[in-house]
């Protein structure tokens, strides 16, 4: 994907032009087009940051070398230009293309790193900087762009950047999941997803965090045999789901002049986190067509702290519902988002007890009208230490759609 | 015995006699006096006087002059560097210090290890036999490196690394 990397400055945003492997160089360095001597301050910080002792280079498979590091105009001091760096490496690790000229995402980021790439928290002169960008922004965007504005944590809110698709970041590790997700879903359909050389977004957190090493072969196979384990178990339910009676109660047919809920319906966690999600290529058949559902994960690791706490979290396992089993991943869950197509009829969904004790929406009725376009948002609650559900069972029931687990228990 | 200082005047005073000559002598030489040759070569910046550079490709003797006033002002000189002929110089010492021009995709780069840190050159400049030559910036060392990027498309920039390649040129490395 050709992505436009902006590096903002009090001055005016800055572009990446370019980041070109100089693999013969003794130090990585800092250069625009118009001059033949690399940035000074900047050059040396972003050779201790690139370098080989340096935070990027652990975090990223860079391979050996130096850089040279392109921008469209100077940068004359300060480090927030580390996290759109950093991102535009990850980019390109990732397959993507960095460009000046018609991009298909435009990434605004800034904030300086810590030696662990946590994000420092400081002002950054953010209502400053955006002022300056939102011409270029809006210019992109006009163009049809993605636009995907990365903020540091401590960020205040700036109205205007209501409609376009913002986050706040705490770190590096979110801020390149949430790039692989706008990278892939601001892929052309039909467009093979690149050869990654970074791993992919939801492992990469987990791994920058962990400060692991390059992965070995074991946690391959670790995951094939997980997966393995998980189809086997989900097939089990799909049995049992099938010979057991229904356990999700009867539903009288609704009209839908008759639901309780119109349009988009948020839980915790805020809509935001659902509206980033890959768009899927709705299919005309199934057992409920248009209806999507997505898990969201803790961007930090197997905890829902960050999702509680900031509403960041990682998009995962976005299936069509044609099926009447979905296999579930329990590691890391934090959410369920159900979002309807917007040429999709509006349906009803019915969840049963069980499935209301470990997964709730916004008010805790059994049942939720979901209008075309909208999406609902069910935060995990509890465990309880019970054995988590493998699978979600669906059956079309008189009008609406029965949801409750299948393979959890028994 | 004259001490080094007295020879070095000599050479100096003797090169502005000749100068001056030239100034006399050479009507198609720009009109340039000795005291201008040597405020030019001794200049803190890299300003480029072109009457001067037209001077200096026409004659020896003010080449010879001028190279006198950079060589007292230089942190370090390498007149030439040890190469087969027809060969170019890609490493050569300039004092203590070591230079070298890497070829990369699309580019020179100009590589300049210093061996201590203080003091640091702000300028280099580069000059062939036939006159020829130019001066050039140096930015900050990082980890005492300083690299310059010579972008073959610059037709000023390729030129430069073209004459420091040379191993006839003679290289200063000026404050």
């Amino acid at each position: 994907m050709r992505i436009s990397v902006i590096v903002p400055t009090t001055a005016g945003p800055r572009a990446i032009v370019g980041i070109i492997s100089r693999p013969r160089l003794p130090a990585s360095l800092v250069i625009t087009a118009d001059d033949y001597r690399p940035l000074d301050d900047i050059t040396e910080r972003y050779d201790a940051f690139a370098g080989p002792a340096g935070p990027l280079r652990r975090a990223l498979d860079l391979g050996d070398g130096s850089f040279e590091l392109r921008l469209d105009a100077g940068i004359e001091t300060g480090r927030s230009w580390e996290l759109p760096v950093a991102l535009a490496h990850a980019a390109i690790a990732a397959g993507h293309e960095i460009v000046t000229e018609a991009p298909e995402l435009v990434l605004w980021a800034t904030g300086a790193l810590d030696p662990d790439l946590a994000v420092k928290p400081d002002d950054y002169h953010l209502a400053d900087k955006l002022a300056h960008s939102r011409a270029r922004l809006d210019e992109a965007r006009t163009a049809g762009a993605r636009i995907l504005v990365l903020l540091p944590d401590t960020a205040p809110d700036i109205a205007w950047l209501a409609d376009i698709e913002h986050h706040r970041v705490g770190d590096f590790a979110t801020a390149e999941a949430l790039l692989a997700v706008a990278g892939k879903a601001a892929r052309p359909a039909g467009e093979p997803a690149p050869s990654p050389v970074a791993p992919s977004p939801v492992a990469q957190p987990v791994r920058v965090l962990a400060g692991d090493a390059p992965r070995s072969a074991e946690p391959r196979m670790m995951a094939v045999v997980a997966a393995a384990i998980l189809l086997v178990v989900a097939l089990l339910g799909l049995l049992v789901w099938r010979l057991l009676p229904p356990t999700v109660p009867s539903v009288p047919q609704t009209p839908a002049s008759d639901v309780a809920d119109s349009g988009p319906v948020a839980g915790n966690g805020g809509s935001a986190d659902a509206s980033p999600a890959t768009p899927v290529a709705p299919r005309p058949a199934g057992l409920v067509p248009g209806l999507v559902l997505v898990e969201l994960r803790d961007i930090s690791g197997d905890s829902c702290v960050s999702y509680l706490m900031r509403g960041t979290a990682t998009i995962d396992n976005e299936r069509i519902v044609d099926d009447g089993l979905l296999p579930l991943k329990a590691a890391g869950l934090c959410a369920l988002v159900w979002r309807l197509a917007d040429d999709a009829r509006p349906l009803t969904l019915h969840f049963d007890d069980d499935f209301l004790t470990l997964f709730m929406a916004s008010d805790r009725r059994p049942r939720v009208s979901l209008q075309p376009g909208a999406a609902l948002v069910m935060r995990l609650v509890q465990q309880r230490g019970e054995r988590p559900p493998v699978a979600i069972g669906l059956r079309p029931d008189q009008g609406a759609i029965a949801v409750g687990f299948a393979g959890r228990r028994g | 015995m004259p001490d080094q200082t007295e020879r070095d005047m000599e050479e100096l005073f003797a090169a502005i006699r000749d100068a001056k000559a030239i100034e006399r002598r050479t009507a198609e030489a720009p009109a340039v006096s000795a005291a201008r040759l040597l405020k030019y070569g001794t200049r803190p910046n890299a300003v480029v006087d072109l009457d001067v550079e037209r001077l200096l490709r026409a004659s020896t003797p003010a080449r010879l002059m001028y190279g006198t006033a950079l060589g007292r002002a230089a942190r370090a000189v390498s007149p030439m560097a040890a190469a087969a002929a027809g060969e170019r110089a890609t490493r050569r010492m300039i004092g203590e210090d070591l230079l070298e021009v890497i070829e990369e995709d699309g580019a020179a780069f100009l590589v300049l290890r210093l061996a201590a840190d203080e003091p640091v050159p702000g300028h280099l400049e580069v000059r062939s036999p036939a006159g020829e030559g130019a001066r050039i910036s140096l930015g900050k060392p990082v980890r005492g490196i300083i690299q310059l990027r010579l972008d073959h498309g610059d037709a000023e920039l390729s030129r430069i690394a073209d004459l420091v390649t040379q191993p006839d040129s003679a290289i200063y490395l000026l404050p």
